[in-house]
């Protein structure tokens, strides 16, 4: 049947295709039954699954795509203040220094007492983590230089023979799934959650849609929403985003399911359009690639009219450059010269990337990459062999580029930035042709925000009562941030994640019995 | 009377949306029935991949189909394939479309020259 259809496009145009398929059984109605039901098999999703498990709770996974762990696929490190790993190298960073900076950040508009039962829950979580059998491989940065608190995770056992991915987050995501398994819970994949049910006011199950495309009721006490924001909702996007274009990074299908559910069920706003700004790059390119990796050292960055318009090092709080970056429109060219070029590739680079290009890496592959692109002529990227070239290749004044370069090469030449107080180590003349520029789009790693919960991780209406039996966690629930992602502590949004997951299992499986 | 004016703008919205649903990308002009993607004439929501797969074979064979020709062993991306890869069995729709323009989730990290229709 497949084959013939495949084989005869010309029998397929001739027969209405109604005949062959309007015939399919279709609808039939399955109901299943859990105590806790958890809508998203992502990073939040699975360890509230792990930790409702413990509590002896039965639960069911919901997943939307064909494997788990969401954006818990790329990231790297978790946050955590005070754990035993941070005190054995004598790493000081208080849970009260960790409270005030988040807070501090936020100007007193995050949710003060979530964020203390997630700064608290931290270092213990690291614990829990290690029993299960995923370790840290060291404790590092958010930012260059900030306090450490970004716990790594090492690779497993199974790396790389029998699973090339098992480390960092993608080694958490396998032990959660694992122990889900082995340990009585069911994940569903391909099974989108697609609304709550509520009776008497409270949340009382989920219905889904199963990988056959029939409609499933799942019966439970009690519902945890974790289904990663809303990145790929254009609609959404353009409603709350400071800008509907920023270029998404690791989010598929994320279509803001949750969010519109837990909204739908009752549950009030919080921080929608707080967006997870990373370093600003290009589309078409992995956070590894060596193209963007030397384009995204803080040299000399400038808008489309050929000013400088930042501090470029502010970029290693990549939430700084990303505001900066949508302030100006959200285009900008960052242009470095040939000595900075062969500097990068022989001697490696000066500020890392998170673990994708680590500090010192020799850039081997940025020929390649650069000139691949620079072949597809689709106005990213740039060479030229004078200042006056490039700017007439990049649309600007010529006199206005020579103007701002002419300014940091005195700076650089000074050790003294007269515009925007630069760091000194960072500053670089642009003087040795030929000269390069990559244009500069800004990205994001997800939306932070959605809906409005307490410290249980319960969903609460406008007025701040609990909707019964609906928890919300990860990036669907707003409350950790003011106006803008937080990178000052190292590992937050996972750390959320997995707190947050935490808790809301903890608190529905109190809620269940 | 306001009742009856409700009734009769939720039934030009249906037509609209429902007209705005053509049949376009891989499967345009070729006279397909809402129920061969959908298995209903009145669909709410996305098909499935398992529609896709009842007249498509499997995974493994669009792997086989669109695997690339020539890989350059100093350029892993050159290996990569739009049904094998890092990003496991993912649902047809995020890269083919019907009633929107296809586009390839790859894209956001990757520049690959091939495009889904
Ligand atoms: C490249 C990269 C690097 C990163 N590095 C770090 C880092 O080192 N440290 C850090 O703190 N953060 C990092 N992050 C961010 C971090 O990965 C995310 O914030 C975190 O994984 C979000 O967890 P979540 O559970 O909210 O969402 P996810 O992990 O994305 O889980 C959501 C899940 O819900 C599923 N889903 C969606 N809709 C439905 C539905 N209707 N029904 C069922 N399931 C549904 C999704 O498919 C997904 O599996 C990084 C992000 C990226 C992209
Ligand atoms: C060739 C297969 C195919 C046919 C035939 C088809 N669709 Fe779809 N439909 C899809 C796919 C794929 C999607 C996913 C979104 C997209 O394509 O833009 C979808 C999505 C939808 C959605 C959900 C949109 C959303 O926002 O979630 C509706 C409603 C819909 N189709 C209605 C229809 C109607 C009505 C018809 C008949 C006129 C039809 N479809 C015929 C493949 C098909
Ligand atoms: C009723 C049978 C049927 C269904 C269901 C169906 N297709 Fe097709 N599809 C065809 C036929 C027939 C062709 C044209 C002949 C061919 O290339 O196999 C085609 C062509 C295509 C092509 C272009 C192939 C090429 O050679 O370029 C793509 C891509 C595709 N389909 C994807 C999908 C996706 C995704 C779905 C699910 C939303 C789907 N199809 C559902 C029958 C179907
Ligand atoms: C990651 C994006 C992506 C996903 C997901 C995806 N495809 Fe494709 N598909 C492509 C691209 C790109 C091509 C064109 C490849 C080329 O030009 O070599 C393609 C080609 C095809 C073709 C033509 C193959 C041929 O013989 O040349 C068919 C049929 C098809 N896809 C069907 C499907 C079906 C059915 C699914 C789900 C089971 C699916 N695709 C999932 C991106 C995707
Ligand atoms: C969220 C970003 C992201 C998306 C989306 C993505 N990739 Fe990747 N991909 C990466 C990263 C990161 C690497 C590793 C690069 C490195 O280490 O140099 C990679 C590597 C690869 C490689 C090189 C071989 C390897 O495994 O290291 C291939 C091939 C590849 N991806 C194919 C794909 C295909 C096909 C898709 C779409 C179906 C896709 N990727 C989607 C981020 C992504």
């Amino acid at each position: 049947m497949k084959t013939s259809w495949k084989m005869s496009l010309a029998a397929m145009l001739a027969v209405p295709a109604v005949m062959a398929f309007g015939s399919l059984s279709f609808g039939a109605e399955k109901t299943m039954e859990s105590d806790i039901t958890i809508i998203g098999g992502g990073t939040s999703g699975l360890a509230a699954g792990v930790q409702a498990i413990q509590e002896g709770a039965k639960v069911i996974i919901l997943e939307k795509q064909a494997k788990v762990g969401g954006t818990g696929q790329f990231c790297e490190g978790i946050f955590a203040a005070e754990s035993k790993i941070q005190k054995r190298i004598g790493i000081n960073v208080s849970k009260e220094f960790a409270y005030k900076t988040i807070m501090d950040y936020s100007h007193w508009k995050a949710n003060g007492a979530l964020v203390a039962q997630v700064v608290d829950k931290s270092a213990e979580t690291i614990d829990w983590l290690d029993a299960l059998g995923v370790k840290i491989e060291y404790v590092g940065v958010g930012g260059f230089g900030g306090p450490l608190t970004w716990h790594v995770i090492a690779p497993g056992p199974d790396y790389p023979d029998k699973d090339p991915k098992d480390y960092h987050c993608q080694r958490m995501i396998n032990v959660f799934n694992k122990y889900i398994l082995d340990n009585g819970g069911q994940i569903y994949t391909q099974t989108p959650g697609t609304g709550l049910i509520k009776e008497d006011g409270k949340v009382v199950g989920a219905t889904a849609t199963d990988k056959e495309g029939n409609a499933i009721t799942i019966k439970s006490k009690a519902v945890i929403v974790a289904t990663g924001g809303f990145a790929n909702n254009k609609e959404m996007m353009k409603q709350y985003a400071p800008d509907p274009d920023i270029i998404p990074v690791g989010q598929i299908g994320k279509d803001g399911d949750g969010i519109k559910m837990a909204w739908k069920a009752g549950a009030a706003e919080e921080g929608v359009s707080v967006m997870q700004l990373y370093r600003p790059g290009l589309k078409g390119f992995h956070p590894a690639d060596q193209m963007i990796a030397l384009a995204v050292q803080p040299y000399f960055w400038v808008d489309p009219q050929g000013k400088r318009y930042t501090d470029e090092a502010s970029v290693q709080l990549w939430p700084y450059s990303g505001n900066a970056l949508l302030r100006i429109g959200g285009v900008a060219y960052s242009i470095y010269d040939d000595a900075t070029r062969k500097k990068a590739v022989e001697e490696g680079i000066e500020m890392p990337l998170g673990e994708w290009v680590l500090q010192g890496t020799k850039l081997t592959k940025w020929e390649d990459s650069f000139n691949k692109e620079l072949a597809k002529k689709k106005g990213n990227v740039f060479k030229a062999y004078t200042i006056e070239d490039l700017a007439k290749q990049l649309g600007m004044d010529p006199a206005a580029l020579k103007d701002s370069v002419e300014k940091m090469n005195t700076w650089a030449d000074s050790r003294h930035d007269g515009e925007f107080k630069k760091e000194s180590k960072f500053l670089r003349p642009v003087a040795t042709p030929p000269f390069y520029a990559t244009k500069l789009n800004p990205r994001h790693l997800g939306t932070l925000g959605g809906v409005r919960i307490n410290e249980k991780t319960e969903a609460v209406n406008e007025e701040g009562h609990a909707i019964p039996g609906l928890y919300v966690v990860g990036t669907d629930a707003g409350g950790m941030y003011g106006d803008s992602y937080d990178l000052l502590l190292g590992g937050g949004t996972v750390g959320f994640a997995v707190n947050s997951g935490r808790i809301a299992a903890e608190n529905a499986a109190k809620f269940v019995k | 009377m306001k009742k009856s004016l409700l009734l009769l703008s939720a039934l030009l919205l249906l037509s609209a949306s429902a007209s705005a649903e053509e049949i376009g990308g891989a499967h345009a002009g070729m006279d397909f029935s809402c129920a061969d993607c959908h298995q209903t004439d009145t669909p709410e929501k996305s098909p499935t991949t398992k529609n896709c797969l009842e007249c498509h074979d499997s995974y493994e064979a669009l792997a086989k189909a669109t695997a690339p020709e020539h890989i350059d062993p100093e350029d892993k991306e050159s290996a990569a394939n739009p049904h094998d890869s890092h990003m496991g069995p993912i649902d047809c729709f995020n890269c083919h479309k019907t009633h929107s323009p296809s586009e390839l989730v790859c894209a956001e990290c990757h520049s690959f020259e091939f495009e889904p229709k």
